[in-house]
């Protein structure tokens, strides 16, 4: 997608490593802050959407998972899903997808369209996966997509309970949000939506004014309102003297953090793909990757 | 005698001259007593825009190479709020295009600039005019009412073209992901807004 060029932001073209110390093989782990007011989710399915620049979806997934594990006591999955992605189940020996491990918290699973399909597809007699006895903490599990690559959205837009657009903070980004909104929302009707402003503007005041302009036009013809989650800037690879954490200060991710808002039971699409990811991790892992919570 | 401007074509019927080169040679002749005028920003620069000047009027000439349509009007609209931003004097927008999507005035006219809409006429061969069979005509053709005149042209218009030929409008019902008109207003307001919404501290 275009934008004006006077307003241009730089392209988002980086490693894992670029974009969280997470990603960084000899870096220190941030020190973990439970955030206290957190209403714990057994699981929840998210994406986080760049309108405004295509192509930038798939980092952005990984930064926000990358701060969301900072702020909070849970594992993230990012479940990659492109075109690209010819890891096909029947091809191979092992009928379980591979997944990689990003860090000790975040870990990457990579599907075709059609393993999707396959994987949530619901079966009447199927029994719900008990798997593992212990308790899990909470898993988040973030579809990467680009949206564009989609002709139907009908299926992702099954498997989601929220929405994060990560959009800079025009007008025009915004619009390209709405548009992407009224998509999702067409598709189904119990999606959450927040926006996350890439960068902040010089007063909160403005973003303030932004984000309520916002939500008066989703409210008016959409009929639904949206939540905000501040600002987080990309950090910059070639600034040296900006930490990670550098552009984390108006990052506010308690709304998709907590249980509140999230519809339950889940529907047979997501219960069906939940088992299906429980019983990767717990063929993958045996127990290790997905400790007991405290 | 109304005037023409004639540019190339090939065999295939493909423009082969300078388009912009003609359509200010057309504008010219729109405004006869203006002068070319340079825009300090290279950034609105040729070929997507170029200036004219008439006193202590200016007119911005923007040319459309297709169908303009409802989804140009935020780049429009950014430009035009640039020019704003920076020059004191009244602009006129002269908004050049084959064609407009219908209710595209109407949205135009939040835009806090006169805006005069031409459609750029199809070409066609002059061959039976008596001119070479490689000439074409373009023929400007105003669609915004104007109190002196209501229609403009560099080339005598053939038979039917003064018909619209306008796009259909969006059927909001169906264009899920579209924005409807209404909707497409409410940005532009929005955007309006925030450019005339003062900085607090």
């Amino acid at each position: 997608m275009k934008e004006s060029g006077w307003t241009a932001s730089k392209k988002l073209k980086r490693g894992l490593e670029d974009i969280s110390p997470l990603f960084q093989p000899s870096s220190t782990q941030p020190s973990e802050v439970t955030a206290s007011r957190l209403a714990l989710f057994d699981i929840q399915f998210l994406t986080v959407c760049v309108p405004d620049h295509e192509g930038d979806a798939f980092l952005a997934n990984a930064y926000i998972a990358s701060q969301v594990v900072r702020s909070a006591n849970l594992f993230a999955s990012l479940v990659s899903i492109a075109p690209g992605f010819n890891v096909s189940v029947s091809k191979s020996l092992d009928p379980l997808p591979s997944l990689e491990l990003l860090d000790s918290r975040i870990s990457r699973i990579r599907l075709s369209h059609q393993e999707l399909w396959t994987l949530t597809q619901t079966g009447a007699s199927r029994n719900s996966y008990q798997g593992t006895k212990e308790s899990r903490s909470p898993l988040m599990v973030f579809l990467e997509f680009e949206p564009a690559q989609f002709r139907s959205l009908a299926r992702l837009a099954l498997l989601l309970d929220r929405v994060v657009l990560y959009v800079q903070p025009q007008v025009e980004s915004l619009r390209e949000a709405y548009r992407l909104i009224k998509i999702f929302w067409s598709l189904n009707r119990e999606i959450e939506f927040f926006l996350l402003f890439r960068g902040g503007l010089p007063s909160q005041a403005q973003e303030a004014f932004l984000f309520e302009r916002f939500s008066l036009i989703t409210s008016r013809f959409i009929g639904i309102s949206s939540g905000w989650l501040g600002n987080l800037a990309f950090p910059d690879k070639n600034d040296r003297s900006r930490t990670a954490s550098d552009g984390d200060a108006g990052f506010s991710p308690e709304p998709i953090l907590s249980v509140e808002g999230l519809r339950r039971p889940l529907s047979p699409e997501k219960n069906r793909f939940r088992d299906e990811l429980l019983k990767i991790f717990d063929t993958r892992f045996s127990r290790g990757f997905i400790s007991t919570a405290p | 005698m109304k005037p023409r401007i004639f540019f190339s074509v090939d065999s295939r019927g493909q423009l082969t001259g300078n388009f912009q080169f003609l359509l200010r040679e057309a504008v010219a002749l729109l405004f006869p007593r203006a002068i070319p005028f340079d825009w300090p920003d290279r950034g609105l620069g040729p070929p997507s825009s170029f200036f004219l000047r008439e006193g202590d009027s200016i007119f911005w000439v923007e040319a459309a190479s297709g169908p303009f349509t409802r989804n140009h009007i935020s780049d429009y609209l950014g430009k035009a709020r640039q020019i704003q931003s920076v020059f004191p004097l009244p602009v006129t927008g002269v908004l050049v295009a084959p064609q407009f999507e219908a209710g595209i005035e109407e949205l135009l006219e939040l835009i806090r600039i006169p805006i005069r809409l031409f459609r750029c006429q199809e070409v066609f061969p002059l061959a039976q005019a008596g001119h070479l069979e490689q000439e074409s005509a373009l023929c400007l053709e105003e669609l915004t009412p104007r109190p002196s005149s209501a229609r403009i042209s560099v080339a005598e218009p053939t038979a039917g073209e003064n018909h619209a030929a306008e796009i259909p409008a969006m059927n909001s019902s169906t264009s899920w992901n579209r924005l409807s008109r209404e909707e497409l207003r409410e940005f532009i307001q929005f955007e309006l807004d925030v450019a005339h919404r003062p900085e607090r501290p």
